[in-house]
């Protein structure tokens, strides 16, 4: 018989994910999250015996934490089920390719979009930089969360469709082209404001973007300080704050 | 020039409290250095130079990717240990002259982070034996406080952490430009390159194929756009 999470459990599961990384291990990293984030729902499954169960839970486990809540609704609804049995399975299934999508879409594509947003109103304002990033970021991560849980609930006999739909990847394309543009304003507006000309600018990061393809960022950043040094103490001066913040 | 040690203090506990949020807690960005840099810039009377740390500091790492069982430079403890140094360096905290070394002399502590993240997580190993052993003798909520105890030494290591850091980097800064004061007129272009440097890694990542026409698009706009205003 299934038994359906009411409004209540839907937001102690959202508030619970919110810690699946909360005791990130070497030997079954998200594993203890998992179990934590399950452990009521399967208590109030199997009042009785849940050892068994909770046990299974603490497994290797390891995806993207925004993207795992399609995972936890995979599971809730096969153990409402009764079939136990088949969770293992949709977990090592489903967590790879959820972790590969997640990567891309939140620390790849929306981390870098949101804080450069962030930085070109900080261009205005800094408060007002600082909440347009952490709005745009976390209303993208907590709707995710929310609805994913919803749909790995619904789609629990067809866990991989979600996958095959690629709707992350298209996504993640949008995304990318909304950050390139974003990307050359601030290249331009950095070059306004610190006096440099903006194609000399330009010019110079081009340079350094193809020696960062090649090279690692720190050696890099070390060369740059270097130089800048350097030019300080021949007695190269720039007025602070270059930035507008005030 | 001297090191605050209510600033360093409040660094370090506000430190801990922003830490949870890079792995144990949540992911809400509280812990990029945008936000962490103007919070404990805001605390400690300094916004604005907080805010241009966060800016500094928050392009250079935006290419660090926590992807898998990687863990990546994280820039949370350079920015609240610049911010810590700034003060230490600039009591009166109203001029700008200190931001650069502060920013440079913070920039080591990224490694300190790494090592206190990689401790936490080979720590945990042992309390999954002990979750797993309480499950069998059915002491359930037991275990479940296991994986709130980990979330709790993240908060405890990171707090210590960050103490050390912020004293010793800010004390280190006071000491080398207390020795040498010309130096910080010499430093006063190593502001730009953690930005700069950031800005042209994530472009060289990001901007491929047709996408460089809406990067010199969005260039154009940019240079136009303050031309006007």
């Amino acid at each position: 018989m299934e038994k359906r999470p009411g409004l209540a459990e839907r937001i102690r599961f959202l508030l619970r994910s919110l810690s699946l990384q909360g005791s990130w291990c070497f030997q079954h990293m998200q594993g203890l999250g998992f179990f934590y984030i399950l452990s009521p729902w399967l208590a109030k499954l199997h009042p009785e015996n849940p050892k068994d169960s909770l046990r299974r839970h603490t497994a290797f486990f390891n995806t993207n934490p925004y993207m795992a809540s399609y995972l936890i609704g995979v599971v809730s609804r096969l153990e409402a089920d009764g079939r136990s049995e088949e969770t293992q399975g949709a977990k090592s299934a489903l967590m790879g390719p959820l972790g590969a999508n997640g990567d891309g879409l939140f620390w790849a594509t929306l981390c870098p979009l949101s804080a450069v947003l962030g930085i070109c109103m900080a261009f205005f304002s800094p408060l007002a930089g600082i909440l347009l990033m952490l709005a745009t970021f976390n209303a993208f991560g907590i709707l995710t969360r929310w609805k994913l849980f919803e749909r790995g609930y619904d789609g629990a006999d067809k866990p991989l469709e979600y996958i095959v739909e690629r709707k992350d990847r298209v996504l993640i394309n949008k995304l990318s082209s909304v950050l390139t543009p974003l990307l050359g304003f601030l290249l331009g507006s950095v070059g306004m404001k610190t006096g440099i000309p903006g194609t000399v600018m330009a010019v110079f990061l081009v340079a350094l973007g193809l020696t960062l393809r090649k090279q690692r960022t720190w050696p890099v950043l070390w060369t740059v300080i270097t130089v800048s040094v350097l030019l300080g103490v021949l007695g190269l001066r720039m007025e602070m704050p270059w930035f507008p913040l005030k | 020039m001297a090191v605050s040690p209510l600033a360093v203090v409040v660094t370090g506990f506000l430190g801990g409290l922003l830490s949870l949020d890079r792995t144990a807690f949540g992911q809400f960005l509280l812990s990029r250095p945008l936000v962490s840099a103007s919070l404990t810039g805001a605390i400690l009377g300094c916004p604005y130079q907080g805010a241009f740390v966060g800016v500094s500091l928050e392009l250079l790492f935006l290419s660090s990717l926590p992807v898998g069982s990687f863990i990546p430079h994280h820039p949370l403890y350079p920015s609240l240990v610049a911010v810590a140094a700034f003060v230490a360096l600039d009591p009166s905290r109203n001029g700008w002259e200190m931001v650069p070394p502060a920013i440079l002399f913070a920039l080591p502590s990224v490694w300190a982070d790494r090592l206190v993240e990689d401790i936490w997580r080979r720590s945990n190993d042992g309390l999954l034996q002990r979750a797993e052993a309480l499950i069998r003798l059915e002491k359930i909520r037991l275990a479940r406080a296991l994986h709130l105890t980990a979330i709790l030494r993240a908060f405890v290591l990171n707090t210590a952490a960050i103490l050390l850091c912020a004293a010793t980097l800010s004390g280190l800064a006071v000491l080398v430009l207390r020795s040498i004061p010309s130096l910080a007129g010499a430093l006063a272009l190593v502001g730009m390159a953690p930005l700069l440097v950031g800005l042209a890694g994530l472009s060289a990542a990001k901007v491929k194929g047709r996408g460089w026409l809406g990067f010199a698009g969005g260039l154009a706009v940019g240079l136009l756009f303050w031309s006007v205003i």
